[in-house]
């Protein structure tokens, strides 16, 4: 890709001479398709979601079947990571954790993506009352510890199921604002630019320069904090779920195979590091993700 | 050794630290550091004798109040301490004698006003003291619970050294009852401005509080070198608090703390080779169950009780995730207590997948084929066990078990005593004071506070009568085994193992020792 | 200017009232009897129950409770603790060990995020840039709980460079759970200020500047990075927020007595009066960071004006 850089100038032409909206989207996809980068982590996508949808292709035993007698028992014997304090496959387990961590993960960054993803740019774009009134919601909601919407969302939601639905709500509910505040502000950075100016001053329509010009061209800070943000909630998951207000077993997670065996770490690390290379190996793929589209979408070819 | 130096320098630096601190305030003579230790707690309910719900609250407050009688570390035998004699006939009315020359850190004289105040103080509706239920034997309780009544009617002061005490019904076990620190004495300081007090208690224990309670940090004591009882060895101690007991062992481990009276049970490995013989394991009076509404659809049989207590492969779990430190459980009474029976429940508390098969089959099954075992999240280990438990029970029973975490106990207790649960639970217990009748009767009896299975059974509570009736202790204890056999027989919890409780300390200390209410006994603590 | 920062007071009593009486609603919906999480092990006796209830005023309805609290704030009276403390004393206690955590989190984020930001912006897919990111990554994949007690053993127990926990160790204290803490969101930083100065490199007046002869620090640092903050700066005002409330994991590893922990255990024990107290504070901080910040978007970038 640094040919990007050095020679924006041609991309420019380009994308003029192949016209509007869709000349853009296609050398976004253009400069995407021609990055390393975005193979490695489209591959690892791949595997990762492969692995939630059908876990048995992957896992070598059955991840509920367990011996306490071989309780932190180390690798060997086909068990590539050793075996957990109740006796169970580490390797198996962290195949079928995939399911409700990467679940979990995709699908608060979604709600909190969309949401926050709104509420700021419209704050940050009609301003004034709006962003008044937005804005302030915004903060009464991120003045709400996380613990103790959790809590509350235990008594409304009871403790049926598998509690995946509960997490994504709390999580959901507390992650939203932050998307909200950072959109807002790239909105706000963008609206001022000349190229919105002068649409405005054109005679588009201000739904039609938000739409068209300014959400493309704030994309980039919400992408960022959307994408790492997955990582973060995975995480956050186990730690709603040692409250007991998350998911229950047997339905198995990445964050509470690392917190529930972090504490015996200095006795058996493989159940600790397992859970976490699957988790390091997603958020690396979304991250660079994030990152490469990104650095194609490029907003400054409007300008 | 280039280690040790630096955590001797980290020791010192915190002591120096602690040194500035007390020297602004003006309280601390200089030279003394020699002679203090610091013990981990964490941050306890209340620091009044009669208001904490937690072995931290007990542990300070058994410091700083002497009752009228302790137990003996070892055998748990009552010795008379404030207490010259404890007398009674019936077993009804209590002649109690004081030794003279006890007096509260204040220079006030311990007489016999100084326990009756207390007492009725602790048991006023207006006080609202969580423990004023253990005095609920007393003659005229409820009238002083209610708020009607400021004086319980049973309590009756002859002279400084000499008061009376009528229960309500006898009671064979109220001598050891009178060990429990809720019955500590209290100065007249403590009526003025009992929140006040509570910040700074003044108590007659071997220990008087330096300073407020620190909340969230700190709770120093200095020693009582006026104390009547057995002076204390250390000049100074430091409750230092701690939000988990997994940075306290860490903070062991760097010789910033001396003594961690729980090692939390997932560093127990480690702590075996990293600490030596500064890590020891004490029995102690406190035992877990899996308890069961009686009165629900799941659990009403007690064949299906005793077909899950087969089921339970005790020994694998007490040594794979407990490391030893739990000992299966033979009966319903810890073999601590004095009196207990041997091996009372036999062969129904030894896995027998075959037995246990068997048992749940004459019982009919289980109602759906599945249960539910509920937990409380908050003590990390609960949820390590109680999935090992499940899986047991699911393969040898072939039933489905499904576990249930709690974010704390109140929620399952309240689900539990409303009714509203048929899940088996989680449960533990800790006597107030060493008796069998103390693992039977607050449990298992109807309308008890802790009866969370709802049971009961009319030949068991006539037993435990019997037993409080007995003026001979030895025949107290044989109604009290047969009322454990009752019980086992109609198995409402499941016994699973008695605790052990788990100590560090550093190499600045010696003579460290838990009792079997899990209290250090910081008296004997040697600063090095 | 001074008309906006006014309106912008205003609304903050209403997001005061509105919040408080939110964390109001939610207290009541809590699970679990608060009174029975005083008790602890045995079931509540009902003469303490009533005792406690009438004591703290939890039998009164939702509106006079909330009548009562407003009444005591406006007052400077938050109500007391159920071990019998003032809350207005208690956050006074805790507010500064979290302002110091947060002090510390937040200077490793804006130093370690930023720099490492600008080092791969400027190193676009070389060896700096996947450096940078695999920093990131690390940060991001292994949970802070871990990082912690891996440092805790390491820099606190093995070579005693640091103090393990508490906060008796002064300044030093603060060292490490600052940076558990904000190594979280070091990554945040760091990828927003890659991402937008990447951009902000390619815009006119940037190459202008550079055109122009000026030396690429002198450019990086007085146009893109200016340019470049605004998201960044709307991070760390979030941050300012999240660290004082959010701490309540890093304060229990390090047993430090901040906000988060007094926090942590009023939704333990459901106590209203605490919880409360507390959440205005948060409340407070969110509303004065996002102000400040908003303001700082003018002096960022000229263009945004408030009328």
């Amino acid at each position: 890709m640094p040919e990007l850089v050095t020679a924006p100038e041609v991309v420019k032409q380009q994308t003029i001479a192949e016209g509007k909206r869709r000349g853009h989207w296609g050398a976004v996809w253009r400069r995407l398709s021609r990055s390393p980068l975005f193979y490695v982590s489209a591959v690892l996508l791949v595997v990762m979601v492969g692995m939630a949808l059908v876990p048995a292709l992957f896992a070598p035993a059955d991840p509920h079947e367990c011996d306490l007698g071989d309780t932190l028992a180390g690798a060997g014997g086909g068990q590539w990571l050793g075996r957990d304090l109740q006796g169970c496959d580490v390797f198996s387990r962290s195949v079928y954790g995939a399911r409700a961590s990467l679940g979990i993960g995709i699908a608060v960054s979604l709600v909190t993506g969309a949401l926050g993803g709104v509420v700021g740019a419209a704050a940050g774009y009609f301003g004034g009352p709006v962003d008044a009134v937005l804005s302030r919601i915004t903060e009464i909601f991120l003045a709400i510890p996380l613990l103790l919407g959790a809590s509350v969302l235990l008594t409304l939601f009871g403790s049926k199921g598998s509690g995946a639905l509960t997490v994504i709500v709390a999580l959901s509910v507390h992650g939203w604002p932050q998307v909200a505040r950072i959109t807002r502000s790239a909105v706000m950075e963008t609206k001022q630019q000349d190229y919105v100016l002068a649409a405005a001053a054109i005679g588009c329509s201000r739904v039609r320069a938000l739409t068209r010009h300014v959400v493309p061209n704030s994309l980039g800070p919400w992408l960022v904090v959307v994408t790492t943000n997955l990582g973060v909630f995975i995480t956050y998951e186990s730690i709603i779920s040692m409250l007991g207000i998350g998911l229950r077993p047997p339905t198995i997670s990445w964050g509470q195979m690392i917190h529930d065996a972090q504490a015996r770490f200095l006795e058996a690390i493989l159940p600790v590091l397992g859970p976490a290379l699957f988790l390091s190996v997603t958020v690396l793929a979304f991250i660079l993700l994030g990152d490469v589209v990104r650095d194609a979408i490029d907003p400054r070819i409007h300008s | 050794m280039f280690l040790r130096v630096r955590g001797m320098v980290a020791v010192g630096a915190a002591s120096l630290m602690v040194v500035g601190s007390a020297a602004a305030c003006g309280s601390s003579q200089a030279g003394t550091k020699a002679q203090s230790f610091s013990a981990a707690i964490l941050e306890p309910s209340s620091l009044l004798p009669a208001n904490y719900s937690e072995i931290y609250g007990a542990q300070v407050v058994t410091a700083l109040f002497t009752p009228l009688v302790t137990f003996d570390i070892k055998t748990n035998q009552t010795h008379l301490e404030v207490a010259q004699s404890i007398e009674s006939t019936d077993n009804k009315v209590w002649k109690v004698k004081l030794k003279p020359g006890w007096k509260f850190h204040d220079g006030e004289a311990v007489t016999s006003k100084s326990f009756v105040d207390a007492w009725n103080f602790a048991a006023n509706k207006k006080s609202a003291q969580l423990n004023a239920y253990v005095f609920g034997d007393i003659k005229g309780y409820r009238d002083v619970s209610s708020g009607a009544e400021t004086k319980m009617s049973g309590l009756r002061v002859i002279d400084d050294g000499n008061f009376e005490i009528t229960l309500s019904r006898p009671s064979s076990q109220f001598r050891q009852l009178l060990g429990y620190p809720a019955f500590s004495p209290l100065p007249t300081v403590a009526y003025k401005d009992p929140k006040a007090f509570e910040q700074r208690p003044v108590g007659n224990g071997p220990f008087s509080i330096d300073g407020a309670w620190e909340h969230d940090q700190q709770i120093k004591l200095r020693r009582n070198d006026s104390y009547a009882g057995a002076k204390a060895k250390a000049r100074e101690v430091s409750f230092k608090i701690y939000q988990s007991f997994d940075t306290a062992y860490n903070d062991l481990l760097a010789g910033n703390l001396d003594v961690l009276p729980a090692v939390p049970t997932a560093r127990v490995g480690e702590a075996k080779g990293q600490l030596g013989d500064r890590f020891s394991e004490s029995p102690s009076g406190r035992m877990e169950y899996l308890g069961f509404r009686v009165d629900g659809d799941k659990f009403s049989s007690p064949g299906v009780r005793k077909a899950i207590s087969m089921a339970i492969d005790r020994p694998t779990i007490a040594k794979a995730i407990f490391r030893g430190t739990r000992i299966p459980a033979t009966g319903f009474v810890p073999p601590v207590v004095p009196g207990a029976p041997r091996d009372a429940c036999g062969k129904l508390c030894v896995h027998d997948p075959a037995e246990a098969k068997a048992a749940l089959a004459a019982a009919g099954g289980i109602p759906g084929n599945t249960i539910t075992i509920g937990y409380n999240s908050d003590a990390p280990e609960n949820k390590e066990w109680v999935e090992a438990a499940a899986r047991q029970i699911s393969e040898t029973l072939g039933v489905t078990v499904k576990t249930q975490a709690y974010p704390k106990l109140a929620m399952l207790l309240s689900g539990l005593s409303g009714g509203k649960v048929d899940t088996a639970f989680r449960t533990a217990w800790t006597f107030y004071f060493p008796s069998p009748e103390n693992y039977l009767k607050p449990l298992f009896t109807r309308g008890a506070g802790e009866n969370f299975s709802d049971y009961g059974n009319d030949r068991f509570e006539t037993l435990l009568r019997e037993g409080a009736a007995a003026t001979d202790p030895q025949a107290a204890n044989a109604k009290f085994a047969q009322a454990e056999q009752v019980l086992l027989n109609d198995m409402p919890y499941v016994p699973l193992w008695y605790q052990g409780v788990m100590v560090g300390h550093s190499e600045r200390v010696d003579q460290v020792s838990v009792d079997s209410f899990r209290r250090l006994r910081i008296e004997s603590v040697v600063v090095r | 200017m001074s008309r906006y920062i006014a309106s912008r007071v205003l609304q903050a009593v209403l997001v005061l009232v509105g919040a408080t009486f939110v964390i109001f609603v939610i207290t009541f919906a809590l699970p679990g009897d608060p009174v029975q999480a005083l008790a602890g092990e045995r079931a509540a006796d009902p003469a303490f129950a009533e005792a406690i209830r009438a004591r703290y005023h939890l039998d009164e309805p939702l509106v006079q409770q909330y009548g009562r609290f407003l009444f005591g704030l406006v007052q400077g009276d938050l109500g007391q603790t159920y071990s019998g403390q003032d809350v207005a004393a208690l956050i006074g206690q805790r507010i500064g060990v979290s302002a110091q955590l947060a002090a510390f989190a937040l200077a490793f984020q804006i130093v370690i995020g930023v720099s490492g930001g600008v080092l791969s912006a400027l190193r676009r897919n070389g060896a700096a840039d996947a450096g940078v990111r695999i920093l990131t990554l690390a940060g991001l994949s292994v949970p802070f709980f871990v990082t912690a007690f891996v440092l805790q053993l390491v820099l606190g127990v093995k070579f005693g460079l640091l103090p393990v926990a508490g906060v008796e160790g002064g300044p030093l204290s603060y060292v490490m759970p600052g940076f558990v803490l904000g190594s979280l969101s070091t990554a945040y930083v760091a990828r927003l200020t890659r991402g937008q100065l990447v951009e902000t490199l390619r815009a006119d007046y940037v190459r202008m500047a550079t055109a122009k002869g000026l030396t690429r620090v002198r450019v990086v640092a007085h146009h893109a990075l200016r340019n470049s903050l605004i998201p960044v700066v709307t991070f760390l005002g979030l941050e300012v927020g999240a660290l004082l409330s959010g701490a309540v994991i890093t304060e229990s590893i390090f047993n430090l007595p901040g906000m988060g922990q007094a926090m942590a255990r009023a939704v333990y024990l459901g106590e209203r009066t605490t919880l409360v107290g507390v959440v205005t504070v948060f409340v407070l901080v969110y509303v004065v960071a996002n102000l400040v910040v908003d303001l700082l978007y003018a002096v960022l970038d000229p263009r945004i004006r408030y009328a």
